[in-house]
């Protein structure tokens, strides 16, 4: 680990806060999802990315369950599918990881893997429909699971993975959701700074609702885009870089101004910044934070940011299809096709029964008679004959 | 040794022949074994004969023996032409060949006679071949006249390939030996060890060849089916006189095998053991291939399963034709194996009471109609096979296991046994009703089933001290080898 | 019925004992291991159709004495016999408890399998064959054990074989056998060019396989083949050379015999969970026992060609858990099956084997100084 092991706790701890929060609000408990919760928060203070992907497969596992046993029976192969698609995200993991890669390849294995667990779009999340009300899960497991991945790797060229993210910010901009964006944010800051990244780790409690604290996280997201937008100069040049981050901040805007803010209750929303702030306290305490000094491209992508999401609010109720996301693919499209479970019918192969033919019967019949021991000890007598001499 | 004595096996030979002659007459299916036994005895008692004269440094004894070879002969093909007429006359309105194949037979029968009576070797090839083929050709053409096209189309073919290969074997004998007569032979393997390598090779093949003539075992098929689709008495006397010829052929030429000969003094040196069990490794590989072959595209079933247990017998022979003393404990514990595999198949064929002519196609489903009874008879003809776990299968691996280009045998007579097993397995289990097997079996009997199975499963599974009594027994009755 | 039961088992403690009283020491773990995973078939037949005629018992105890005692064979040539022994008897097995079929296609028989295994066998023994050839049939046995089913897939009614215990005893004398053949008389050409190359080309036919099995539309048939690349799993594992990758390919096998027992081969009923759980068990799905040793067996390894093997192997499992997911799960049929004590005790070892992973960050370092300690003798 390249940071102080005491701030591997507070992931755990942010998470866990939420979930304890959350389990005040339910109005009914999960056992199944607690214990995935449990495995998650296992994983996130696991150095070791073999035993994260373990723990994250059983974490699915219970989540997938959970589903399966909550959904109508019509509608139980979803859980199944949910399944392969969960396995499915850490496939790209576990292959680097038994290919030994290392450096940026095995970070690559791990980014294909968070990008396939974190977004809800193109694609449908694979846990979308678990629990009915409650859309925390698969919002929180997608972005846990994938800091949990990603916060034990080992970062050689911080600002290429910087780069990496804007981009992936900017096409799942497209249709993803504000919490998957912030996500996408703290990953890249914490590349290039993990007091950062654990930073916006503890906002973490804040994504649970989208009320008023929305700004808050929009605005971090829009500093840490800033951060990650004053990374690039090793990359792009100057012109390239304050168009690409403008347009990046310009996706992010889009995501926070279609984002349509809920009523919570009130002491919901209060433990929500209780427990940010308790963490945030936790990290200035333990840590210094280090004062990033902004640069043109990082005010270039925040001016963005806050000019795109000031208009979108004022057009958002007259225009609000500029600042719709993108349709996805359909739910089920690469599902469609459902195979019975009845048995087969028969089907016969090719006859290749013996003595059918009459002229199989004909030359059997002559091999049967001793004509052919004739021909054989003629032969014989050859092979003697040659051996002798 | 007495002179007298010496004369024994030959006055034996002399009434082995009426036997056989008087043999040949009837077609009862119970004569056809005893003929085979009475064959064997009499083809070892003029080997023998044969062999004996040959060690007797006197030309006098010599001479007898070929004057008594010459009477012998004629005095069978007398009785043989008798029974042709008593024949004729008793089935005279079955009669219903052309003259013209009347006039072939007969003058085919009389120049292969006197071919035969030339002595020399290639006219005795062509007249044998000549023999054949117009006997095929009167078969068929008997056949035909019975409207049973199968044995005509099968008989021309058979005959098409027996001809080939007599050819090939006349063309063989021309090549290298050209004009030889058969008592010149002799000379030649005084004179020539080279060519008396070659030469014995050939008196070998030309052996066999004449058992297949007299239809001794395997080779009975032939003749067996020919006598049993002609109505005609002339096949009858014809076949017997194919086991004259056969006969005579086996006498005369195996000889040759043994012989010590001392004509005008001149000393050769014995065939070596090494060149008999060479000979023998080519017989039994031959049996290796052809035993399985036969029974898998035999058509009754009955006859393909007994035919079968001829290869535990055949994969002996093979073994004890490399002449290792390693090998007899196995040897021993295989023929022991192969006696108990015949009487659990005696017993499973009394439990399903198996008709003689059902076929292939009437085993089908009997697995699941009874399944004591015919799993008895799967397991046993898998241990005749040399399958695992049965003791057969240890005796192929230790013969494998010696460094000959021969080895090549077993893997192919495993090869086609196998396939007979599963072709019988496959059959017995598939979707099928056999109705024409007895499948009651009482409590009883599947308890004498299942305890025959676990002997013989026990005797490959347990079997080193099998194989340590084996060799001790072998040691016990032989001495060290 | 009860006195067949009877017999069995106390035949199954018989033979056991009179292996174990024939073993030496460094026999004697194998003796266990067959043990532990031949009394999972009987234990856990629910069916009960080991039990149901003597013919089935008594080739039960004959395949897995010939198992044991292939075990405790002092030479190649005899382990070879004693496995040709129990396959033969495992076909018959399969020939006469498998539902009629038309008989047509003389491959599609199990028996025709088991006769060209035996030729491979006595080829082994052909002295003037190099060490290659030698281990090139000894291979090509074990892989035509190992997919024995394949060949009768398309037979009409061989989906019902699938979850059989003719099925699992295949699974048990293949695993066994290749497992102890990788350990005691694997030839030094082995771990030469060009057999080193089977790391890559056993997964790489796990995965040609697990391709094939997209193709047929009944689970029945693609659990089949998924049992078929167990074993090949199994016997790669134990090939690689690697000790800790080889206990955990003897914990495959004996989780692969048991599973195929453990699920109920009936069709799956969704409004019972646990029932639905254990099948998918069946098929190695995170959460599950087989998925347990996927992942021991799996983990990173120094060798480049075990790693790339590994990766072929984790995709070839994707291949075959894609297809679970289009399978209908049909709606409370009319007769539901039974839950017994047998299925009670397949779910709880199902769920304590999935849960070895939760503690898999302590487990792997304590069984390989356990298990390492009492097979030091063996590796």
């Amino acid at each position: 680990m390249h940071y102080q092991e005491s701030l591997l706790w507070i992931p755990a701890a942010a998470f866990l806060s939420v979930f304890f929060v959350n389990l005040i609000g339910q109005r009914y408990r999960r056992g199944l999802s607690s214990l995935a919760v449990l495995f998650v928060s296992q994983a996130l203070l696991t150095k070791n990315l073999g035993y994260i992907i373990v723990l994250l497969a059983l974490a699915d596992t219970f989540l997938g369950v959970e589903l399966f046993l909550s959904s109508k029976v019509d509608e139980k192969n979803r859980a199944v599918q949910s399944l392969y698609q969960s396995a499915l995200s850490l496939l790209p993991t576990a292959l680097g990881l038994m290919l030994r890669l290392d450096g940026n390849s095995l970070i690559s294995c791990v980014a294909v893997t968070i990008v396939l667990r974190l977004y809800s779009w193109p694609v449908s999340h694979w846990l979308v429909e678990i629990s009915g009300d409650n859309k925390m899960f698969p919002t929180y497991i997608g972005i846990v699971s994938s800091f949990a991945l990603w916060h034990i790797q080992e970062f050689l060229q911080p600002e290429l993975w910087a780069l990496v993210w804007l981009s992936l910010a900017f096409l799942f901009g497209l249709g993803s959701k504000y919490t998957e964006m912030y996500a996408t944010f703290s990953l890249g800051l914490f590349a290039l700074s993990p007091v950062l990244g654990i930073a916006s780790v503890c906002l973490w409690p804040l994504l649970a609702r989208p009320t008023y604290t929305i700004y808050l996280v929009a605005a971090f997201s829009a500093v840490s885009g800033g951060l990650l937008a004053q990374s690039l100069s090793g990359y792009l040049a100057p012109e390239a870089t304050y168009a690409f981050v403008s347009l990046v901040g310009a996706a992010l805007a889009r995501v926070f101004v279609a984002t349509a803010i809920v009523k919570a209750r009130w002491y919901m929303v209060a433990l929500d910044l209780f427990f940010a702030a308790l963490w945030i306290g936790f990290l200035f305490y333990t840590n210094t934070l280090p004062i990033p000094i902004p640069t043109p491209a990082g005010v270039t992508f925040v001016d963005s940011f806050v000019f795109v999401f000031l208009l979108g609010k004022l057009l958002y109720k007259k225009k609000p299809g500029f600042f719709k996301p993108f349709p996805g693919f359909p739910p089920h499209l690469f599902s469609k096709e459902i195979i019975g479970s009845d048995l087969l019918l028969e089907r016969k192969g090719a006859s290749v029964e013996m003595g059918q033919s009459p002229f199989r019967v004909l030359i059997f019949e002559a091999l049967e008679s001793e004509g052919y021991i004739a021909i054989l000890f003629g032969l014989l007598g050859a092979v003697l004959l040659w051996g002798a001499k | 040794m007495n002179n007298y004595q010496l004369l024994i096996p030959q006055i034996s030979i002399l009434f082995g022949v009426f036997f056989l002659g008087f043999l040949e007459i009837g077609k009862e299916e119970r004569s056809l074994g005893l003929k085979w036994v009475v064959q064997m005895f009499f083809l070892l008692l003029a080997l023998c004969q044969e062999m004996l004269l040959y060690q007797v440094p006197s030309t006098l004894f010599v001479k007898g023996s070929l004057v008594l070879d010459g009477a012998t002969e004629i005095l069978s093909l007398s009785l043989l032409l008798l029974s042709v007429m008593v024949q004729l006359c008793r089935h005279k309105e079955k009669q219903n060949l052309t003259p013209q194949v009347n006039i072939l037979m007969m003058g085919a029968i009389l120049f292969g006679l006197v071919v035969i009576e030339s002595n020399r070797v290639l006219f005795a090839c062509i007249a044998i071949v000549g023999l054949i083929w117009t006997a095929h050709g009167a078969l068929a053409a008997d056949a035909n006249n019975d409207h049973q096209p199968d044995i005509v189309h099968g008989g021309i073919l058979r005959g098409v390939f027996f001809l080939f290969g007599s050819v090939i074997l006349c063309v063989l004998c021309f090549i290298s030996f050209g004009d030889v007569q058969i008592d010149e032979m002799q000379r030649v393997l005084v004179r020539d060890p080279q060519r008396a390598q070659g030469l014995f090779s050939i008196e070998c093949l030309v052996l066999f060849l004449g058992a297949a003539v007299m239809g001794l075992p395997p080779f009975q098929g032939f003749l067996g089916k020919a006598r049993r689709a002609s109505t005609w008495p002339l096949a009858v006397g014809i076949s017997g006189i194919f086991a004259i010829v056969g006969f005579s052929l086996v006498a005369r030429w195996g000889v040759l095998l043994f012989t010590r000969p001392t004509i005008g003094g001149v000393g050769i040196e014995p065939l070596t053991p090494t060149s008999i069990l060479e000979m023998l490794r080519w017989l039994s590989s031959v049996s290796l291939i052809m035993v399985p072959l036969l029974a898998l595209f035999h058509r009754q079933i009955r006859g393909s399963i007994l035919f079968f247990i001829l290869n535990p017998f055949a994969q002996s022979l093979f073994a004890l034709s490399f002449g290792q003393r390693e090998l007899m404990g196995f040897v021993l514990g295989q023929i022991l194996m192969a006696s108990f595999i015949v009487g659990m198949i005696v017993l499973a064929f009394s439990l399903l009471r198996l008709p003689v002519l059902a076929s292939f196609q009437d085993w089908v489903g009997i697995g699941r109609k009874t399944r004591a009874a015919s799993l008895t008879l799967i397991l046993a003809i898998s241990a005749a096979a040399g399958m695992a776990p049965f003791f057969g299968s240890i005796l192929l691996q230790k013969t494998l296991g010696i460094n000959s280009i021969f080895s090549i045998f077993p893997l192919l007579n495993l090869a086609f046994s196998g396939f007979y097993v599963a072709r019988l397995v496959t059959l017995a289990f598939h979707r099928g009703h056999s109705e024409i097997f007895q499948t009651e079996v009482t409590m009883r009997q599947k308890f004498w089933c299942a305890a025959q199975l676990i002997i013989l499963i026990f005797m490959g599974i347990f079997w080193q001290p099998l194989y340590k009594y084996g060799a001790f027994s072998i040691r016990g009755f032989f001495g060290e080898l | 019925m009860r006195a067949r039961i009877f017999f069995l088992v106390l035949a199954v403690f018989l033979v056991t004992g009179l292996a174990v009283v024939q073993a030496s020491e460094t026999r004697l773990p194998w003796v266990l291991i067959g043990f532990l995973g031949f009394i999972g078939i009987v234990v856990f037949d629910s069916y009960q159709e080991i039990p149901k005629s003597w013919t089935n018992s008594a080739l039960f105890i004959l395949i897995y004495g010939l198992t044991l005692q292939s075990c405790l064979e002092s030479t190649p040539d005899n382990f070879w016999r004693d496995q040709a022994g129990a396959v033969f008897l495992a076909t018959i097995l399969f020939e006469q408890n498998s539902l009629p079929w038309s008989g047509l296609g003389f491959f599609r028989s199990t028996m025709a399998p088991s006769v060209l295994y035996f030729l491979l066998v006595l080829a082994q023994t052909l002295p003037f064959f190099s060490a290659d050839v030698v281990f090139g049939c000894a291979l090509g046995a074990i892989l035509l054990f190992s997919f024995l089913e394949l060949f009768s897939i398309l037979r009409e009614n061989n989906d019902r074989n699938s979850g059989s215990f003719m099925s699992a005893i295949r699974s048990g004398v293949c695993g066994l056998g290749s497992l102890f053949y990788s350990a005691t008389f694997l030839p030094g050409t082995a771990k030469e060019a060009p057999f080193v190359f089977i790391r890559v080309g056993l997964p790489l036919l796990g995965l040609a396989v697990a391709t094939l099995s997209l193709f047929f539309r009944q689970w029945r048939r693609r659990y089949i083949l998924f049992c078929c690349n167990w074993s090949v799993f199994v016997f790669w594992a134990a090939i690689t050379g690697e000790a800790p990758r080889f206990y955990a390919a003897v914990a495959a096998f004996i989780a692969g015999v048991w599973t195929i027992m453990m699920t109920n081969r009936r069709a799956a009923d969704a409004s019972d969970t646990r029932d639905l759980y254990l099948k998918l068990s069946a098929w190695g799905v995170p959460g599950s026992l087989m998925f347990s040793m996927i992942v021991f067996a799996l983990f990173p390894s120094e060798s480049l060609l075990v790693r790339e093997g590994s990766v072929l192997w984790l995709v070839t499992f994707f291949v075959y858990w894609s297809g679970l997911r289009k399978f209908e799960l049909p709606k409370k049929q009319g007769e539901a099956s039974a839950w017994t004590w047998r299925n009670s005790l397949a779910l709880s070892i199902t769920i304590a084997g999935a849960g070895l992973l939760a503690g898999a960050k302590y487990f792997p370092e304590i069984i390989t100084q356990v298990l390492g300690q009492s097979w030091g003798v063996i590796k």
